[in-house]
Order: C-alpha cells, then structure tokens, then sequence
C-alpha cells in the first residue's frame, strides 16, 4: 500500500456513482463547479441499474402532486416528513422532463405520450418507466452526460474515511483499489450518495456492493443517521435474492406451499397473492417457519406461474422467465419458481435537511444512503428512483453554491488512513472477513427480519456486539497491493457491522409495528409515542447513542392505522 | 453435491509478471453459476483471487470472464450448462491489459467508446413532443434501437472479437452498437453528421463479420447486425467508408 503525499482538490467531491451521485455530478458542472465522482466500482455498475418498474411523477394535466404526495406519506405510515415529500413530488415531473432531454428512452402511449403504469398504494397510474429496465436506461444516460461534460471520475476509488472540516474544508481519504494507492482530496462540500445496505440480511435484492459504506463513513465521523431499523422487505425473490416482480402475481401467479395449499387464502381471502408488500411477504414467512414450506435450501414456497400458459407468460414477463431460468434454474412454463422474501430498501440513511444537507458543514447526501425522510416506514415502488434524481440534483446545485472560506486541511488524515489499512494488512490469523459476514447476515435475518420482538432482538444486538469484536482481529489472506479483493471484503465487512448495530440500536426500543418494522409483540402503530424519527449517532468513547426527532407534517393528519 | 474442478489462469503483478495455471474444486449444485464457485474458492481456499462483481443479475456488466474460451457473464453461466467431467477453464478478457488474476484495465474498452462521443446533444427534438418510436422508425430498425439501450457494457464482445485482435485501431462491436443506438434516437440533432462519424477509420466499415460479438452477447444485443444496418444506411447516404 502507497501513501501519497498532498491533497488533492476539487470544488465538489460525490462518493457514489449511482443515479443520485451522477445526477449531483452533472448539476454541480452545469452550475460552472468542478465535480469530480468517486466510485468503488465503475459507475455503470452500481445498483441503481437494477431497477425495473419506473419513477412516478404527476406529468399528466388530470393529476396533481399534491396526491402523490398524500399516497407517498400514507405508504410511509405517516412517518415521512411531509416538507420533504413536498420537495419530492412538486419537482418529479421537472425530473422526469429533465431525464427525457438527456435522452432517456422513455417508453411512450400509442399516442406519443410518456407512458405510466400502475403501482402499488398509488390511486392513479403514475409510474413511468424504459420497458421492464428503467433503472438501466436512468443510469446509462446519465453516465453518457458525465462523459459528455468531461466529469472527473475516479472510478474503483473505495472511500475509507470522511474527515468534517476543522475551519478547513472537509476531506476524505480514497484507497485506488487497481494501484495500491492511499490519498486524501478535500473540497468545499463533499455529497455521500453510496446508496443502501441491504446486503447486511445476505438474502437480498441487493447488489453484492450495497454494503452501507457511505452511512458508515458518516456515523464513525460523528454524524447523525436516521431511521436505520427500517428494510422494506418484497415477498418474492429467489433463493439468492434476485427479485421477482409483483408484476408476476399482478398477472396471476399463485403463492402455492409444499402442501400443494394456495396458503394466502388464510391470510388474505379477499386480495390473496395481491395483498400488500409486507402482508404476503410476512404469510410466506410463517408458512416456511411452521414447516409447510420446502425445507432445503433453508426454506421456501412456490411461485406458480404454469396455469397462465406459454403465451402469456412469454408476452408478459417474458423478463421474469430469462430471470427464473438463468437465475432460479427452473423455466415457470414447465416447473413452479421457488421463492421467499428478500430485503429490498434501505429508508433510513444520513440525515439531511430538504437541501440535502448534513448536520456537518459542507457535508451532504443524498439518495438511499441518505434519509430527509422521503420514504418514512415504508418506500412505495417507483420512489426510489425519483428521490435519487431529485434530491441528486438538488445536492448538485447546493454542491456548487457551497461557501469555499477555508482551504484544504492537511494530509494527516491519510496518513493515519494509510497506517490503519497497513495494520489490517498485516493482521495475522484471524477469522476471514466471510467467516464474520455469514454469520452477520444470519443474526440480521434471525433477529430483526419480518418478525421482530423484544428477546429476538435483544438477542441480536448481544450478537452484533460479540461479532464487532471478533472482528477487531479479522485477518485478510491477500497482503499485496494491486486490486486487494480480501481488503475490499474487509472493509466492506466494517460497514456491514456498523450499519447492522444502527438497525439493531433503532430497532429495540421502537415498541411499535411501523410499515416494515414489525413486532408481534407490538402489534400496532403507536403515534402517541414513536411518530418519530430514530436519530442514532456515535459517541465519543465510540457507543451508540440513540435519540429520537420530530416528523415534519403538515396538512397531513396521520391516523391510527394504514387502511387500502 | 457434485464438484467441479475450476482451472484459472493467475497473475499477481506484485509476485511475477508472468502468469500461471492454478485449480480448485468446488462442489456445486443444481442452478449455481460460475460466480457463486469464484466466492466458495475466494472465501474457502484462496483469498487472494481477485475478479469482478456486482448486481449478480445480470444486469450491471462487471463479471465478465472468459469460460472455457468464451467470453461470458460468470453470473449468468450455470455450471450445469458446462461439461463438468472436465476442467472448467476461467481467464480474463481479452484485448485488455490484465491488472490482476480475472480483473482487466477496462480503459481500452471505455476509451474506444468515447471514440464516438456517446451522449445526446442538446438541439433535437423537444421531448415534450408527442411521437412514438413506431412513428418514428422501421419495425427492423426499431428493434434494433431498443436492442442497444439492452447492452450493459460488460466487454464481451469487445474481447472476443477477432478484428480487435487483430487491429486495435477497430473500435469494437459495443462502440459500433453505442453509434446505432445515438444516430437512431429520436431526439438526435444530427444523425447524419453522427453516422459520417462511425464511417471513420476504425469505425463500422472496419468489421470483418466474424459473428462472435453476436453469439457472445449476454443481452442478444446484435451488434453485427447494428453495423450492417449502419453500413447500409451509410452507403445510401452516399457516404460509405471505403
């Protein structure tokens, strides 16, 4: 490993490259500002890409987004913050206009319009959307105008350390993951858009690099993170996470358990298998728990789409079939998908204010990895787009207009970052990082997945303490210094740990069930006593403190349930 | 569970600066693809395999490795699909430096890509503008748009074609598919200006139609059919390239 000497500046740092870092990026130029990008992996291959169904917006002349913001606080379970939802839908449709010139290939109606279909907890079709890839579409765009406009990237640069300024500028500490290389860059305002951390449950939609690092870089700085306990959870993934679209029950495929029982009809008589998000994905849970699912693999049920026939399934999820093929082994003509849940979003995130900003002078974020609280309890499909390209544009725009009183501080941050990556090289026998994040991943899913109560995850957070110390001595086999792959695990790993005892922090004494945070020893909403935001935050002898911050609502009443 | 024997060809520049063979068994099972064999051998036998990942869907383009001489998406490649009675051969893409084991400089590949600046200029037609793209194009050549807003940039078929390996100065099937995809899009200013672009040296006149970026493509991208189209376009306009 090489330290560098100096630091390196630029007007704005991004860390992420996925559509809320490259929307920030592209702003932040336009505003006359030099944005340079930094990314663990090449931008094209962030998570954002993933997404299929689309971004909602009220673009039509007969919808008003006044009402996609009513839908959107509802899903939440009233805990989003109306200012910031307010924010969200009045500026989607300028986003969605904005996407289109850059030249994302909308999908468009018979008659020439932007096409929009329907989603869940939404009273209007407003989901616009590129075929089944939206996501794809947003982010190959977007990374086209980066190119365009000649924006510095410093790609599978893994950013280690965020250092809040001390009268100087903030700063940050990059390992150049091909080179071997360690430096420090500062700017007037630095954006943390690293997306979500969803990989700490392993059973996840989530790509392998959704490891929380950016709200771990914010947290060990000292900064406050937001609403951590809540992963929405989606019913049908297959067994390695991969997900399955609501769509393919939209079209009629039955939720089916080893007992041949279309289970659902003692859970959900009237809706069955279109029940919401988290009431199907709780009844395949139970069914697998009470051993009336298949039990190898460690548990599932059946996706069964073969009653629809070839036809329709090739014209209509023709996508689901190359997934369950390629992905699942199985090809739903012939054979029933298996599927069971898997962890989806991450609501919580950094705290920031509607303009993105952080509690840390010159430090914003933006996106999944932030928290202003769009989403609240509980993300509705089609949002996580949109807040990724509006509040990525407007951390953007804050990003160049940000005071630049101060200057650089100096390299000593990387020099203490060079020796704290030296010293993990140099570890020796102790537990490989897999090891540790195999079982995370299991605490995670044992203790704080659908079902939570009291002892499970007292339970857990006993567990994650015992795990953060077992990985004081982690141990990587790679020692060298080009493209440490067991380095980039470990580090990963250290967010991992630090982002599942936020979840666990927030978690245990929410006693309440919130959109996805469900306890069946609190079985209902309580706004008496958690219409509240979690604040978690590290102390100074590095524990966790836990507070609580109010929720911004308006003209929104909340109510005493969640009633579609 | 059945094992597989992977037989991947090594470089550790910080050691050698020549590469090397190694094996490893890995056990498997039925719908388990080549990039789930890479994590049990880096986590179980040997932490210092380096190689690229990140979606495992197929989706995002990093894990693109060449199997038994192919070029492929480790994610989307089940091993049952391959003849385990034998070894399974995994080395790094070609018409790349290689930076370590299974990991290539992708530089070349994206700098052949901004050889035809692939963005859209501002000054075509206003979105806000009703139109559909049935309207607006052939159902031949709208198919082929829509198959290159599918490509992912995952370097397949820049590595196994065999005009790139020949001369470098070519810009690859994916660049020639990124052009189709620009002069085709119905907010394009200045198709034509783009299109007398892709006829330069090096660029869609230079294919010699081997086919393999056709067969190699993990999202049926077509990018010879691309430049065929391209080509033929080109010569009707009178500007074919030599």
């Amino acid at each position: 490993m090489k330290l560098c000497e100096g630091v390196t500046t630029h007007d704005a740092l991004i860390i992420g490259s996925g559509l809320a870092g490259m929307a920030a990026a592209i702003e932040a130029r336009d505003a006359g500002a030099d944005a340079a990008i930094l990314s663990k992996v090449h931008p094209l291959r962030s998570h954002s890409q993933a997404a299929q169904g689309g971004i909602n917006a009220a673009i039509r002349p007969d919808d008003d987004w006044r009402d996609h913001r009513f839908d959107t606080v509802k899903g939440s379970a009233w805990l989003a913050d109306q200012d910031a939802v307010t924010v969200l839908c009045r500026e989607a449709p300028d986003a969605i206009w904005w996407l289109a010139a850059c030249g994302v290939p909308f999908t468009r109606t018979p008659e020439g319009l932007i096409a929009q279909r329907a989603f869940g907890g939404q009273r209007r079709n407003r989901t616009c959307y590129a075929a089944d890839k939206t996501g794809h579409d947003l982010l190959h765009t977007l990374y086209e105008q980066v190119q365009r406009r000649g924006i510095t990237v410093y790609e599978e640069h893994f950013v280690t350390r965020l250092v809040p300024g001390d009268g100087s500028w903030p700063s940050l500490v990059a390992w150049d993951v091909c080179r071997g290389e360690v430096r420090q860059l500062a700017a007037p305002a630095i954006l943390i858009a690293t997306g979500g951390a969803a990989r700490v449950f392993g059973q996840s939609s989530n790509a392998l690099i959704n490891t929380g690092d950016g709200v771990a870089l914010a947290w060990r700085a000292g900064l406050p993170v937001e609403d951590m306990e809540f992963f929405q959870i989606h019913p049908t993934g297959l067994l390695n996470g991969i997900l399955i679209t609501e769509g393919a029950r939209g079209e009629g495929a039955y939720l089916v358990n080893a007992r041949s029982e279309r289970f659902m009809e003692r859970y959900a008589p009237k809706f069955m298998e279109l029940a919401p998000r988290d009431q199907v994905a709780r009844a395949i849970q139970t069914e697998i728990d009470e051993g009336r699912g298949f039990p190898t693999s460690g548990g599932y049920i059946h996706l069964d789409l073969r009653h629809l026939g070839e036809e329709k399934i090739a014209t209509r999820l023709p996508q689901i079939r190359d997934i369950a093929i390629a992905f699942g082994g199985v090809d739903p003509v012939k054979e029933p998908i298996p599927v069971r849940p898997t962890v989806h979003y991450t609501m919580g995130g950094i705290a920031t204010d509607t303009d993105t900003r952080t509690e840390c002078p010159g430090v914003f974020a933006a996106g999944e990895a932030a928290c202003v609280s769009v989403h609240g309890a509980n993300r509705l499909g089609g949002n996580s787009l949109l807040e990724a390209v509006v509040y990525g544009r407007r951390a953007g725009r804050n990003l160049a207009a940000a005071p630049r009183a101060g200057g650089p501080p100096s390299d000593d941050a990387a020099t203490d970052e060079h020796r704290r990556l030296t010293g993990l090289l140099a570890r020796e026998g102790g537990e490989r990082p897999a090891t540790l994040r195999h079982d995370l991943e299991a605490v995670m899913r044992r203790s704080f997945g659908l079902f939570r109560n009291q002892e499970l995850m007292s339970q857990g957070l006993r567990d994650i303490l015992r795990l953060r110390e077992r990985a004081k001595s982690a141990a990587v086999q790679d020692k060298g210094r080009t493209f440490n792959h067991d380095l980039f695990l470990l580090l990963q790993l250290e967010a991992m740990l630090d982002v599942a005892w936020m979840c666990a922090a927030g978690a245990v004494p929410r006693q309440e069930s919130r959109g996805c945070h469900y306890r069946n020893d609190f079985e209902r909403l309580d706004n008496d006593r958690f219409l509240k935001h979690t604040i978690v935050r590290r102390a100074s002898d590095g524990g966790m403190q836990v507070g609580y911050k109010d929720v911004a609502i308006e003209d929104i009443i909340p109510q005493a349930e969640v009633k579609y | 569970m059945p094992t597989a024997t992977f037989r991947i060809r090594r470089l550790n520049p910080d050691v050698s600066p020549e590469p090397y063979w190694q094996e490893f068994e890995a056990a498997w099972g039925p719908g388990d693809v080549v990039l789930e064999a890479l994590h049990a051998i880096q986590e179980s036998q040997d932490g210092t395999l380096a190689y690229r990942y990140s979606c495992r869907g197929a989706i995002c383009g990093s894990c693109a490795v060449r199997i038994n001489g192919t070029a492929a998406l480790a994610c989307k490649t089940q091993i049952a699909s391959l003849d385990a009675a034998k070894p399974i051969v995994l080395e790094p893409l070609l018409n790349s430096p290689v930076i370590k084991d299974l990991v290539v400089d992708q530089e070349p590949f994206f700098a052949s890509l901004r050889n035809i600046m692939p963005w859209l200029d501002p000054g075509g037609r206003d979105p806000h503008e009703h139109y559909t793209i049935e309207g607006l194009m052939s159902p031949s050549t709208r198919d082929q748009f829509l198959r290159a807003t599918d490509c992912i940039m995952c370097q397949c078929c820049f590595s196994d074609c065999p005009k790139r390996l020949e001369d470098p100065r070519f810009v690859g099937p994916a660049t020639c598919l990124a052009a189709y995809k620009r002069i085709h899009h119905p907010q394009e200013p200045a198709p034509a200006e783009r299109l007398r672009q892709a006829c330069q040296p090096g660029g869609i006149g230079d294919c010699d139609r081997h086919t393999n970026c056709v067969k190699v493509c993990p999202k049926d991208c077509r990018p010879m059919r691309a430049i065929m189209f391209l080509q033929r376009e080109a010569k009707e306009a009178g500007i074919a390239p030599e």
